[in-house]
């Protein structure tokens, strides 16, 4: 009896959490998702009540860019790439629901660009990949049109494939056939899911699937979406986390007890797996889920079992104070002064203002990189701003000019006359072409190109 | 990483600091337009030249329109005539565009500063001045589309800032170009007054081609003045001792020039209440293109001496490097901006909160029922 009400107990917490296919509860309101990744504080998925919300407004929301984003913004709409911006303060640029923006890194810009004048320095470390990343870096992966907004998530470099990521969402390469992969450097690539197991995934990937091909029935829980008010400056501005899953409320559980007056973190879920030591034995018709999930079996195998509330407290409680700890560590990195990697520091900076205003530093002019053959609209003008005028430069006309004679108006039947014997028309003025300066376009290089050409013909 | 864009009439500079190294990009403000076909595209394209498509037209801008329109026997056209972005030529336009694309390498971070310098801009233009502010938007949206923050420069107070420095950059500021002349008074970096003579190097050019008349034929066969051939016939003469007609000729166009360039600077410095109060003498500072004719700098300073002006000006002093000298008072300025500006994106946090060992794991429905029931 006891065990039956612990059960339902149970099975009721869940509900209201909304554990579930991954299909989103109903929210109080209409509201549009938007996603936005990359070099983000706090990348996520957001609703808003905004119809069309402006892009910095997002961005403002999600906490701003890094120091290594580069500005430049991709928007993934309607699952094509293609709509491309700066971030620019007084910038217009209203979004669509289920947009998913992307925050360039100066990193994969450079991958982008073939230009040949960016520093020495840089191009090394773009070409190093950058910083030498931790062991435990993630890789931030977008998911379009797998469910009805876009999803963002976070998976080990093991797991940065895109068979592991068909895996880990319980969708068949059968069934799904072909995945798009929008890179972070730019361009797609249509994969055919028989062959995913060597496709490897970059931090800043997008994948666009069919939606006709996805079975929703059988996708595992996905990051939920925060709820956010589309006035930043509003004392209502805090998120509202969603209530239906339990992130959400470790997360008001932390913002609690630790009163730090700052936004929530993301709810995004990272899908990891823990180490071997603690896996366990799966059926084989599913694939072995993570070893967490083995961990989270066994709590409710011993609810079920009879687990006394007493323990739910005490496992609650060690919850809270892993949160508390956590959170604190946070804050004291946060509390300590971190300069941005590429600001110039205050005494390099003067060092540098001194050198150029003592005009110390040698000046090296490099080649102009223009493209090399491009399209452009229009028609050049021809014309020169410098005409001379000609009744001022010459001194008088250079060819003898007989006076004209009135001559009658042809009737029709001397015009006739006129075109059939041509022979015997002669002209009325007396004009000379000055040979000496030809009204040629072609110089002495297009005729003798032209003699070449005819020579190969 | 700040940067400095100077547009100038004759050619398009930018510069920027790379480590203990100042790094430049120059190119003519000239464009040419050939017709196309493929013998001359082939050709174009074996010297490794840039040539855009236009209409049936091929368009090359800068250094290797030069060498195009020699081989081709075809005048180049100003991309700045006067001075001025054209307004009626979108062929120009793109070509400035894209000169300024590829002479700004892309910012690498946000609200970084890219101080410009275009012929005849103030350093802040006037309340109701449309006609300035509409010359700058060009320029400016051009900037901001490479991911800077545009700063209008005065070319003179460009030139204070490169040269004035140990003087407290306090003084006078003459940049002579080939669309005309600006002038500056600044006071600790601060302008207080400017001018500008729409007379310059080009004008000089055109006055010698007229009147030796050296000219030549555009595309559609009507005689022109050929400006570069004047140009160059103009370099070769020494104004303390014209030697030829050549000499004579511009030795006079320069008296000339110097002589209304003197006439503003009067005007300028009696414009302003303060200028009087400023410490004295006053320094001066010239630089330019048309400043580096062979025997300017006597004659300029034999121009001073024929007027009586509101301060007491110091002995002029010349620019040596006359390229970047405005490229680098705008980098100065570009830096003394930069770093005056709090950095007003956020600190650098945690990028990402790992909490794979807090959240609850993926369930399936399968899962979750099976433990339901």
């Amino acid at each position: 009896m006891r065990a039956a009400f612990v059960n339902r107990s149970l099975l009721t917490l869940a509900i209201l959490c909304g554990i579930g296919s991954g299909r989103e509860l109903a929210h109080a309101g209409h509201t549009q998702s938007f996603a936005i990744m990359g070099e983000i504080s706090r990348p996520g998925v957001f609703e808003l009540n905004d119809v069309h919300p402006q892009l910095l407004d997002l961005v403002k929301q999600a906490g701003g860019p890094t120091t290594t984003a580069s500005g430049n913004v991709r928007i993934i709409r309607g699952g094509r790439p293609g709509e491309q911006t700066f971030l620019v303060s007084g910038s217009n640029y209203p979004l669509n629901a289920n947009d998913l923006v992307i925050l360039d890194s100066w990193q994969s810009r450079s991958k982008r660009q073939d230009n040949s004048f960016w520093p020495d320095e840089m191009v090394d470390r773009a070409s190093k990949g950058g910083e030498a990343l931790p062991a435990d870096s993630m890789v931030q992966l977008g998911l379009v049109n797998l469910i009805s907004r876009p999803v963002i998530l976070d998976v080990t470099h093991e797991e940065a494939t895109l068979g592991t990521v068909l895996t880990l969402l319980h969708q068949p390469g059968r069934d799904i056939r072909v995945v798009t992969i929008l890179k972070p450097a730019g361009g797609f690539e249509s994969v055919a899911c028989d062959h995913t197991a060597d496709v490897c995934l970059a931090s800043g990937s997008v994948l666009v699937f069919d939606p006709t091909t996805v079975d929703a029935a059988v996708l595992p829980q996905l990051p939920a979406t925060v709820r956010l008010s589309t006035k930043v400056d509003s004392p209502s501005a805090m998120p509202h986390p969603p209530q239906e899953s339990i992130p959400q409320a470790l997360t008001r559980l932390r913002a609690a007890t630790n009163a730090p007056a700052r936004l929530p973190i993301r709810p995004d879920i990272a899908i990891g797996e823990l180490p071997a030591s603690r896996r366990t034995t799966k059926k084989l018709d599913h694939p072995s889920p993570p070893d967490h999930l083995a961990q989270a079996d066994r709590v409710p195998a011993q609810a079920s079992a009879g687990f006394p509330a007493t323990g739910l407290l005490v496992l609650v409680g060690a919850i809270g104070v892993s949160t508390i700890v956590l959170s604190r560590l946070r804050t004291r990195r946060q509390r300590e002064p971190v300069a941005p990697e590429a600001a110039l520091p205050a005494a390099e900076g003067t060092k540098a203002l001194k050198a150029l205003i003592s005009n110390s530093l040698p000046v090296f002019e490099e080649a102009l990189p223009l493209s090399r053959e491009s399209e452009i609209f229009g028609r050049p003008r021809l014309d020169s701003p410098y005409r001379v005028d000609v009744a001022h430069a010459l001194s008088g006309p250079h060819y003898a000019v007989e006076p004209v004679q009135s001559v009658p108006a042809p009737s029709r039947a001397g015009v006739e006359v006129n075109l059939r014997r041509p022979a015997d028309d002669r002209p009325a003025k007396n004009i000379r072409v000055d040979r000496a300066h030809p009204r040629s376009s072609l110089g002495a290089l297009d005729r003798a190109l032209a003699t070449f050409e005819e020579g190969r013909s | 990483m700040t940067i400095a864009l100077d547009l100038g009439t004759f050619a398009m500079r930018s510069l920027r600091r790379r480590g203990e190294e100042l790094v430049a990009h120059r190119c003519r403000s000239v464009a040419v337009s050939l017709t196309d076909n493929a013998a001359r595209r082939q050709y174009l394209l074996g010297l490794d030249a840039s040539i855009w498509i236009a209409d049936g037209f091929l368009v090359l801008p800068g250094d290797a329109a030069m060498e195009a329109a020699t081989f081709f026997e075809i005048v180049p056209r100003e991309l700045l005539p006067n001075g001025e972005i054209p307004t009626a030529d979108p062929v120009a336009r793109q070509v400035i565009s894209a000169v300024v694309d590829g002479l700004l390498p892309w910012s690498q971070r946000p609200q970084e500063v890219c101080c410009f310098v275009q012929p005849g801009c103030r350093d802040r233009p006037a309340e109701g001045d449309t006609g300035l502010d509409r010359r700058l938007q060009f320029v400016s949206r051009l900037i901001r589309l490479r991911g800077y923050e545009p700063l209008p420069l005065n070319p003179a107070t460009a030139l204070i800032l490169a040269e004035l420095g140990n003087a407290g950059f306090t003084g006078i500021g003459l940049a002579l170009g080939a669309s005309g002349c600006d002038l500056s008074v600044v006071h600790r970096g601060v302008q207080l007054a400017c001018g500008r003579l729409a007379r310059g190097g080009g004008w000089i050019d055109q006055e010698l081609a007229r009147a030796t008349k050296t000219w030549c034929r555009d595309a559609l066969g009507a005689p022109v003045l050929d400006l570069e051939h004047a140009r160059l016939r103009k370099e070769a003469v020494t104004l303390a001792i014209p030697a030829n007609d050549d000499g004579r000729i511009v030795a006079d166009l320069y008296r000339n020039l110097i002589a209304n360039v003197v006439e503003v600077l009067c005007e300028t410095l009696a414009s302003h209440p303060q200028i009087p109060l400023l410490p004295q003498p006053l320094p001066i500072v010239c630089g330019g293109g048309p400043a580096q004719m062979a025997g300017f700098r006597e004659m300029f300073k034999a121009g001073l001496g024929n007027w009586k002006f509101p301060v007491t000006l110091s002995s002029p002093r010349f620019v040596s490097d006359h390229v970047y000298a405005v490229g680098r008072g705008c980098l100065i300025r570009a830096e003394l901006e930069h770093l005056a500006a709090p950095l007003t994106h956020p600190a650098s946090r945690p990028r990402r909160i790992n909490a794979r060992h807090l959240f609850a794991p993926w369930r399936s429905r399968a899962e979750l029922g099976n433990e339901a029931t």
